[in-house]
């Protein structure tokens, strides 16, 4: 090795290749409040009604051929029982004893989270039916049909033709939220009987009476702050003890070594649930929930982030906990009234103020899918507190009403 | 509570997580800020030196590759993408830099030197050295400091470095030997 390669060894060697914790942290916070939407760049920046026009014309040409094709095809496939993706017959009943998912062979797809219980009811050529007695399913039934789902989550009739859609199963409540797509929802517990559904729509069936949508909690100082009842603790009470070590140290080995998807196999959903009850310190707390998220698996950051939340609350992260927890309810439950809660419960247990400006505007958006008028007091607490915040205009446009819900903001931040 | 480096292992990983924010996951985007956030802080570490303009320069890089995610076409490149968006970040730093001290108005200080960048383990005549450097990098220009830092800082092939820097591959040597003259310069006066 010559002189001047040695150097630039020794050099390299010399510098920290970890930046701090706070840093990394920060940063990120300043980066997850930025719009993070595809921004127009380049080409079609530049208004130019001739190019515009072209392709117009060719992609108009390019969807009726492949709407053309699309048809032929599905006038040939799929006939009969629907099967399973590798060809196999679809499993009769299915207890999820962790996240499962099963892929079909129309290209529909459903996620199980760990306790659902999901049994076939019906498999022709023309419907599917399915049943969920306890537990959470999202539903990606492939567009085009051709058959129709039906889903039959305790006495609630779910039929969708290709569409996205979570049903969960409560002791006293089946909610059905949908994603993409239309659903009809039937159950004698609904007014008339039945509900349709379009994305971005959620309605909580009780076991008693429906849950009228204007009785969810209200805003700031109306909100019940009640602990949430983290979903997840449902299917850990059924889970018998798991006889652990006092610690797994593989897990915490892979996680400092940066594999997450090595800690998460280690541990496995049952064993993160587990330890979660048993941990003593928040830091293995967040540790836990950092394996979840970054391996891929937000859901089961649930009870570490809640036992942080409810167990710890003295603690100085709680609040950071609390704000996290909010955030995947929202972004990945699509649960909005207990994202709220949690986002209400951050606030009162303390943020860093770039995260305290953010919280209050998802909680004010969270609302506005279930009562426009929380969500618009919301938005105007937001304006009062920060007259100039980054999420003004936003918050503007939902007091004056040019915002009916998150879809609209969504769409209106493109 | 330590956060740990994440190694970058193999690019079917990355490509993983690049698909995923694709479909606007933000967790898959937070997974790919920790994988990489090490690496592009350091690089812009060393050629920046102010520790404002160095997270200002992370923070927009990683914003722009989460919006500009859709344009990636070979994801397991996803690293050399954002070091390449990090570097042009930087040089439009240093000519924000350049008009506002023609303009009188530059009052930033490198607040953050090659040896606050120094790891702890790092023994005196490391320390030695890197100072050495950083009184080196005050008399070099930017393009040079840009291609010696890539090149052997951070061990970047040659062609490599021409990809993130979007020069030519003989201006990119020609940069690398101006640079590393100019360094072995400063390191035969000091040690004869």
């Amino acid at each position: 090795m010559t002189d001047t390669n040695k150097l630039d060894q020794r050099l390299r060697e010399a510098f920290a290749n970890e930046q701090s914790p706070m840093r990394v942290r920060r940063m990120w916070q300043n980066i997850e409040t930025a719009d993070l939407s595809p921004q127009k760049t380049g080409y079609f920046a530049v208004c130019n009604w001739w190019r515009i026009g072209v392709i117009a014309v060719g992609a108009g040409a390019l969807i009726i051929l492949a709407i053309y094709i699309l048809r032929s095809n599905n006038s040939q496939v799929e006939s009969g029982p629907l099967m399973l993706a590798e060809g196999m017959p679809i499993d009769t009943v299915l207890i999820a004893k962790a996240h499962t998912k099963r892929f079909f062979s129309d290209g529909s797809q459903i996620d199980l989270t760990a306790g659902t219980t999901l049994s076939l009811s019906e498999n022709s050529g023309e419907s599917v039916g399915f049943a969920i007695s306890e537990g959470e399913a999202r539903f990606n039934v492939h567009k085009g049909g051709p058959r129709v789902w039906q889903v039959d989550c305790r006495g609630v009739l779910i039929t969708v033709v290709g569409t996205e859609f979570i049903c969960r199963a409560e002791p006293e409540k089946v909610s059905v939220s949908v994603r993409r797509g239309i659903v009809m929802v039937e159950s004698g517990n609904i007014a008339a009987g039945q509900k349709k559904l379009v994305a971005g729509e959620r309605i909580d069936v009780a076991m008693g009476s429906e849950f009228p949508n204007r009785s969810v909690p209200q805003a700031s100082d109306r909100l019940d702050t009640r602990t949430v009842e983290s979903p997840s603790e449902v299917p850990a009470r059924r889970i018998s003890k798991i006889p652990l070590s006092s610690e797994t140290p593989g897990w915490k080995v892979r996680a400092a070594e940066g594999d997450f998807n090595g800690a998460f196999d280690r541990l496995g959903a049952e064993s993160m649930r587990a330890l979660a009850g048993r941990a003593t310190n928040v830091d293995e707390l967040f540790q836990l929930a950092d394996v979840a998220r970054l391996s891929g698996h937000p859901v089961e950051a649930i009870a570490p982030l809640q036992t942080i939340v409810t167990r710890f609350s003295d603690n100085a992260r709680a609040g950071l906990a609390a704000y996290t927890l909010g955030r995947l309810y929202l972004e990945q439950l699509s649960m909005p009234v207990e994202a709220a809660k949690l986002f209400d419960q951050a606030l009162s247990l303390g943020l860093p103020e770039v995260l305290e400006e953010t919280a209050m505007m998802k909680r004010a958006l969270s609302l506005m899918k279930f009562s426009r008028e929380d969500g618009t007091h919301l938005a105007s607490e937001y304006l009062t507190r920060y007259p100039n915040g980054r999420y003004r205009k936003k918050a503007e446009q939902i007091v004056k009403g040019e915002i009916i819900n998150d879809v609209d903001a969504r769409l209106q931040s493109r | 509570m330590k956060i740990p480096r994440l190694k970058n292992n193999a690019t079917m990983e990355d490509a993983a997580l690049v698909e995923q924010i694709k479909t606007g996951n933000m967790w898959a985007m937070e997974a790919l800020y920790h994988r990489f956030v090490h690496k592009i802080t350091g690089i812009c570490a060393r050629l920046l030196r102010n520790s404002a303009d160095i997270e200002d320069v992370v923070q927009d890089t990683f914003i722009e590759a989460f919006r500009d995610m859709a344009q990636l076409r070979e994801a397991h490149l996803v690293e050399r993408w954002l070091v390449r968006i990090a570097v042009h970040r930087v040089h439009r730093c240093f000519r924000r830099r350049r008009l506002k001290r023609a303009l009188g108005l530059d009052r930033s200080f490198d607040d953050e030197s090659l040896v606050d960048q120094i790891g702890t383990s790092a023994t005196q005549e490391a320390r030695a050295e890197i100072t050495l450097l950083d009184s080196v990098f005050d008399t070099m220009t930017i393009t040079d400091r840009t291609c010696y830092v890539l090149r052997c800082l951070e061990g970047y092939r040659l062609d490599e470095v021409a990809q993130i820097t979007g020069w030519s591959l003989a201006t990119v040597k020609r940069r690398v030997n101006s640079a590393r003259q100019t360094v072995a310069a400063h390191f035969l006066e000091e040690n004869p």
